[in-house]
């Protein structure tokens, strides 16, 4: 009996063991980060016993890691082995190692910081401020002006746009560099057969939008013998109202993409944009659109995944959405031949002397990036790489592969090589390749041309996308007399440029336990909730819905709301647009 | 009891001796219990701090200006204004509340009617379907029931075909039906589940007792009211108990799946306010103040239903 007893007792000790055995590791990283700090600290001491001036490039084999908040579709190579990466390493001797935020982002990225446990360079997007506020970038300016030569000449007039108030750069914008020509992300969209039905009408106002669903929907009201649907919008989960809901309205008065806001282009004043009187005019119009049938019935609390499946079924003839949105569903309806279901992208706003914005043109809008954080090893090799990345030819490089290999100057102009071209149509061609892999959220330029005059982006390049058209689609074209959707728009030009940037990446990137985070949270939950009401709302309750929506607005202080944006904004954008 | 010997007494020390591998058996849970359960506790510190997360999370606590009850007047605030705090409150004791009435009563009727059922097969099959949904998790559910009760889903074709009503139902945009909803897909998703304690109380029923019962001329319902009930009445009470525990927990995951914008003045829980505007927008220390108060929330309401089921003669489980 006693045996057994001390049987048991050895057993629980053991088990004891095993299980604080399995609680340390949760500090064993921790031990091994500041290991790997160790040399961190001691590196560039070492470095700097001679003078870096007469140093010759390090080409010496090193990992660098960094973290991407969002996951980014087209980085599937997880060893950094594809052709263009070979090159990469070749010339810079480094390894790019990824992480992506899964799950919780927000959760992962307070880990993060509390565990001081991050990589080498972070690309985050609506968390900056949690990373700028725990001091995890370092500032890259003194060892730009030192390493970063084509850093500075990339960027151009936008270097001293990402500044912050002290002068320090903590980032390298993520945006393109140039606009390129492409075609618009965000318009209002209907599909090739109303217009072929229709013959093809003049399309520029929501009144011609809504007369042309409206007579397509009543002669024939079922598509493969299920109902027509008008227009359908998808509000059901979190942010996606946004896209839906929010943004059609500001562009159908013109405005440009600066989030819920309005400003004003003379006196940088900043305001709400739904206590702008206009934009209830675009709401009176979804009302109406509601009331006479041709808005879904669901579409005010269908999720995503509901929403593109209505898409795909082919029986939605109208959508106010961004592309990269609705193109899930799009691509089923081309995958099935069905390419009359397939939508057209119209410029259409409130009245016909309002221009859509999707062309507007907007100063460099440096609010995220990948920056080098306080935990990389060795700074001055990362700002190196950062450096050897802006180049030409490895912008080239990133975005079309290798000469001779990938492409080819044919017929003035670089092209695909066959090979490429051919290539191209099979699964897993982009991870061997790597091409692209390198581009955004890298610093990378979007349009205009290289110094031999040749563009630098595959996607910059109207030939391309006429092929990329499928049939109805380019009838459509055709009979509106262009050769893309681009030129139905107006063209940048007709515009007075946004000097403050795109503004929307502003809000985003301020803390969310500031007074002005939690007053915007609950603005916009408030506009979340009475706008779907408002337009299933009668024609008559209408108007005392919209007034009970907007001294709501104003009993949450919306218009203390406008006066921190304004302040923002002259803190984070007119300091440069002074400077200028 | 009778026929025990009177306990030897000893010391503390002696007891503590003679028990020795008893303790040094429950010691590992003794530490799991104190290590997840109570040390974490310290955490409520940060209701009583204006906490911000700079850097090092120990750092930042203890570095975190004292505030004393700002959070909680916050939320005191709230409520008088009836604001966002208050609607989340109501809605989840509303909820708590049609499920503690409709949800504890069912299982228990359930139980009732499949034991009166003579056909064994048919007693079983009927057990399992019913209990079938409650291993569906609610992302699946939600899932489901958004499907079922869409404008060109079967409940509104079904409506329709009954002449029932000539205008499809939006259903899940309606804020008055919300609570309805979820209690109703809450039952058909726990009703089998939660009756196989009844069930498993009404088969440990003393069989003399129904034979005597039956000899005085008791019909099946007397039956069911005088006997089955009164004996299995110490579990309901156990069970009930614990369900007033729960009360303020009505979980979020429902909530958060099936209401939307439009129906979110019925649809916000505490634990989805909490998440909202307290972790979601970095304010942990609010988020903190929550979570206390429904914690002191849930042990007041376990005390009480504890003292009522005392004075009313039936068991207590504290």
């Amino acid at each position: 009996m006693k045996t057994h007893l001390w049987k048991l007792i050895a057993v629980m000790t053991a088990v004891l063991l095993i299980l604080s055995a399995c609680s340390s590791p949760s500090q064993a990283p921790a031990g091994n980060n500041s290991a790997d700090n160790q040399p961190a600290q001691n590196q560039p001491a070492d470095n700097g016993e001679a003078p870096p001036a007469a140093e010759e490039d390090d080409k010496s084999p090193i990992t660098f890691t960094i973290y991407g908040e969002d996951v980014i579709a087209n980085r599937v190579e997880e060893d950094f082995k594809g052709e263009v990466s070979q090159v990469i390493t070749a010339d810079t001797g480094v390894t790019i190692k990824y992480q992506f935020g899964v799950g919780d982002v927000s959760e992962q990225i307070t880990l993060m910081i509390a565990d001081k446990n991050y990589p080498d360079f972070i690309f985050s997007r609506s968390h900056v401020s949690n990373f700028l506020d725990a001091d995890v970038y370092i500032d890259m300016s003194p060892l730009i002006d030192q390493y970063g030569p084509n850093i500075k000449a990339l960027y151009g007039d936008a270097y001293e746009r990402m500044r912050d108030s002290e002068g320090h750069i903590h980032y390298l914008g993520q945006d393109f560099i140039n606009q390129i020509n492409e075609d618009p992300e965000d318009s209002f969209e209907i599909q090739h057969a109303v217009l072929k039905d229709q013959g093809y009408p003049e399309i520029r106002t929501l009144e011609q939008f809504k007369a042309a669903i409206k007579a397509y929907k009543e002669k024939y009201p079922e598509i493969d013998g299920q109902p027509t649907i008008g227009m359908t919008l998808t509000c059901g989960e979190g942010w996606r109202y946004f896209i839906t809901l929010i943004n059609p309205g500001l562009r159908a008065l013109g405005f440009p993409d600066d989030g819920n806001f309005y400003i004003n282009p003379e006196t940088y004043e900043v305001s709400y944009a739904f206590s702008i009187p206009e934009i209830k005019e675009y709401y009176r119009w979804m009302n109406g659109m509601y009331n006479d049938g041709l808005i879904d019935p669901d579409a005010f609390t269908q999720t995503y995944d509901e929403y593109l499946a209505k898409i795909a079924s082919g029986r939605v003839l109208a959508l106010s959405d961004g592309h990269w949105e609705y193109v899930a569903g799009e691509d089923i309806l081309s995958q099935e031949g069905k390419y009359d279901r397939t939508y057209a992208r119209l410029p259409v706003t409130l009245s016909t002397d309002i221009k859509h914005p999707a062309y507007r043109p907007s100063a460099y809008t440096p609010t995220n990036g990948v920056g080098i954080t306080q935990n990389c090893a060795d700074p001055v090799r990362a700002v190196k790489f950062l450096d050897y990345l802006c180049k030409e030819e490895t912008q080239i490089l990133s975005a079309w592969g290798i000469e001779g290999v990938h492409w080819e100057i044919k017929d003035g102009r670089r092209q695909w090589t066959e090979a490429e071209t051919a290539a191209q149509k099979l699964p897993g061609n982009d991870v061997k390749t790597a091409i692209g892999m390198m581009t955004y959220p890298w610093p990378t330029i979007g349009g205009g041309e290289d110094s031999n005059g040749y563009k630098f982006n595959p996607l910059d390049d109207g030939t391309v996308q006429w092929a990329d058209y499928n049939d109805e689609a380019k009838n459509t074209l055709t009979a509106y007399g262009v050769n893309s959707w681009k030129e139905l728009f107006p063209t940048g030009d007709q515009f007075v440029a946004s000097e403050w940037g795109q503004a929307w990446n502003l809000w985003d990137v301020q803390p969310a336990d500031s007074e002005f985070g939690m007053l915007l949270a609950e603005c916009n939950d408030l506009t979340a909730q009475y706008l779907p009401m408002v337009c299933s709302a009668s024609p008559e309750e209408f108007d005392s819905l919209w007034d009970e929506y907007l001294s709501r607005l104003d009993s949450l202080g919306v218009s203390d709301l406008g006066v921190v944006a304004t302040k923002l904004l002259a803190d984070n954008f007119y300091v440069h647009v002074a400077a200028e | 009891m009778q026929g025990t010997r009177p306990r030897k007494k000893g010391t503390l020390l002696e007891t503590l001796y003679r028990q020795r591998f008893l303790l040094a058996m429950s010691l590992p849970f003794f530490l799991w219990v104190l290590l997840f359960c109570y040390l974490p506790l310290a955490g409520w510190g940060m209701a009583f701090q204006d906490f911000k997360l700079r850097g090092d999370v120990l750092e930042s606590f203890f570095s975190a200006p004292f505030v004393g009850l700002k959070h909680f007047g916050d939320l005191w605030e709230d409520f008088v204004n009836q604001g966002r705090f208050f609607l989340a409150l109501r809605n989840t004791l509303a909820m708590s509340l049609l499920l503690l009435a409709f949800g504890f009563v069912t299982p228990i009727i359930f139980a009732l009617m499949l034991n009166e059922i003579r056909i064994k097969k048919f007693k079983r099959i009927t057990q399992t379907i019913s209990y079938l949904p409650h291993f569906i998790s609610w992302v699946v559910a939600a899932g489901m029931i958004s499907v079922m009760l869409s404008t060109e889903g079967p409940v509104n074709d079904l409506l329709i075909a009954l002449g029932l009503t000539d205008k499809r139902i939006t259903f899940l945009a309606d804020q008055n039906m919300f609570w309805g909803i979820m209690t109703v897909s809450e039952i058909w998703k726990e009703l089998g589940w939660n009756a196989i304690i009844f069930l498993a109380a009404i088969t440990s029923v003393d069989q003399g007792l129904y034979e005597s019962a039956e000899i005085d001329g008791a019909g099946r319902l007397r039956k069911i009211w005088y006997v089955t009930l009164p004996c299995i009445l110490p579990v309901i009470t156990v069970i009930l108990i614990m369900d007033i525990g729960w009360l303020i927990s009505v979980g979020f995951e429902k909530q958060m799946l099936l209401g939307n914008d439009m129906t979110r003045n019925a649809s916000e829980v505490l634990d989805v306010y909490a998440l909202k505007y307290g972790i979601g927008q970095s304010r942990y220390s609010f988020g903190t103040a929550i979570g206390m108060f429904k914690s002191v929330v849930s042990v007041v309401m376990v005390l009480i239903a504890n003292a009522l089921a005392k004075k009313t003669g039936e068991t207590s489980i504290l």
